[in-house]
């Protein structure tokens, strides 16, 4: 297998195109992918939807979940209550609602659609926010970052992701931030060992250094 | 003729031909309509058949629509039996998937030509997407018609109204655009934690 970086900087068109081509194919298959799965389960939900009989056969099974999910939950309840007190990523990730200071750091360039982002993000409507920030200049780091915890609060952590990539740069002002969050983004997406690879990387006079540290010893 | 139809999504060989026509214009409204008809039928066959889990089956299908579409725009589709093909196409899709997530892969399994592939990992790819978006709407549309619905330079140059040396240099262009927005966003590694 060829590494897409490796062709792109080779110095080579041909090679460079290679690996472009097959980029923009997988840009454009995602793209269509995600399309196609949202009209087939709207389709599959309708098509579901009209097959009562099935339904009905559900009946006692239905209750018997819901009976089983008590049984759980007391279970979950008592053993939660026996435990020493400890801090999940999902906890932590609601813990530090980030507002936004009105003004960039280093500059000033009030338009309109950000100040409706920011407007948005600060009232925590997440998905208002994150629309409004896709809208706004994404060359800007600023942009990239609010979109990304607009993304990243909402729960929508893959698209969380592909913002916080972008902003992994240590001279980045948000470059603590983007550790902390980013780190977090990953474990709440599944990714474990790449997002404690990257709390790791947290050092002890920087942001949320213990937090990370719980995180990692568990 | 109707036998025939049934086996082919009930599309007869001209409404085919249309659907593929279409797709190489970059239109995947028909495909998407066919398709998403028949895609319960294919979920079904790869439950009963591998007994496999809804949600694998379904993954798997969605995967081999994808796999199709770029058949079909290839020109490597026959019209014959496209409902045969497809549940092949999706019966492999879910064999591999399985096959994936055991990760051993035993001689006979090992696919050369999947070696030879590139790979673009997540970041890569996200990065790439922020390149893209920056990219004029003239080159996004002259690189996915070459790339994505697989016209050539000499029928982009008809639709484009252009020469076919002029559609070429706009196409070297995108490309280095495309390229050095691409690297800019990833910055130098050496800057990165």
């Amino acid at each position: 297998m060829t590494d897409f970086d490796k062709l792109i900087q080779s110095g080579s068109e041909d090679q460079s195109e290679l690996a472009l081509n097959k980029g923009i194919r997988t840009l454009m298959d995602q793209q269509l992918r995600h399309e196609l799965d949202k009209e087939l389960k709207s389709h599959l939900h309708q098509a579901g939807s009209s097959s009562q009989a099935v339904v009905r056969k559900m009946f006692p099974i239905k209750w018997l979940s819901i009976a089983a999910s008590f049984v759980v939950l007391a279970i979950a309840t008592f053993w939660w209550l026996n435990q020493a007190p400890s801090v999940s990523p999902q906890q932590y990730a609601m813990a530090d609602v980030i507002k936004h200071p009105g003004l960039t750091k280093g500059q000033e360039n009030p338009d309109a659609k950000r100040a409706e982002a920011i407007t948005a993000f600060n009232a925590q409507n997440w998905q208002a926010a994150a629309t409004a920030w896709s809208a706004a200049d994404l060359k800007a780091e600023e942009s990239r970052y609010y979109l990304a915890l607009s993304y990243f609060y909402a729960g929508n952590y893959a698209k969380a992701n592909t913002q916080f990539v972008t902003l992994t740069s240590a001279n980045s002002v948000y470059s603590q931030e983007v550790k902390w969050f980013y780190g977090l983004s990953l474990i709440l997406n599944g990714e474990k060992d790449r997002g404690n690879a990257l709390l790791a990387t947290i050092k002890k006079d920087e942001w949320h250094y213990q937090e990370a540290q719980s995180l990692l010893s568990k | 003729m109707s036998a025939d139809t049934s086996k082919n999504f009930h599309l007869s060989e001209n409404q085919f031909t249309e659907m593929v026509f279409r797709l190489q214009s970059g239109d995947n409204a028909l495909f998407k309509q066919v398709f998403i008809a028949h895609s319960a039928d294919c979920i079904n066959y790869l439950q009963v058949t591998y007994k496999a889990e809804y949600d694998e089956a379904y993954d798997a299908m969605l995967d081999t629509m994808i796999n199709y579409r770029q058949r079909l725009v290839d020109g490597k589709v026959s019209y014959g039996n496209l409902r045969f093909l497809f549940l092949q196409m999706a019966s492999q899709h879910y064999i591999r998937q399985q096959t994936a997530k055991s990760k051993v892969v035993s001689a006979d399994q090992f696919d050369e030509a999947e070696e030879e592939e590139v790979t673009i990992s997540d970041d890569q790819l996200a990065m790439l997407g922020h390149a893209w978006k920056d990219l004029g709407e003239v080159c996004k549309d002259l690189l996915k018609m070459n790339f994505y619905d697989g016209l050539k330079l000499n029928e982009i140059a008809k639709k484009m109204d252009k020469t076919d040396v002029a559609v070429r240099k706009q196409k070297e262009r995108c490309l280095e655009q495309l390229k050095n927005t691409y690297l800019t966003y990833k910055g130098n590694d050496d800057d990165r934690f």
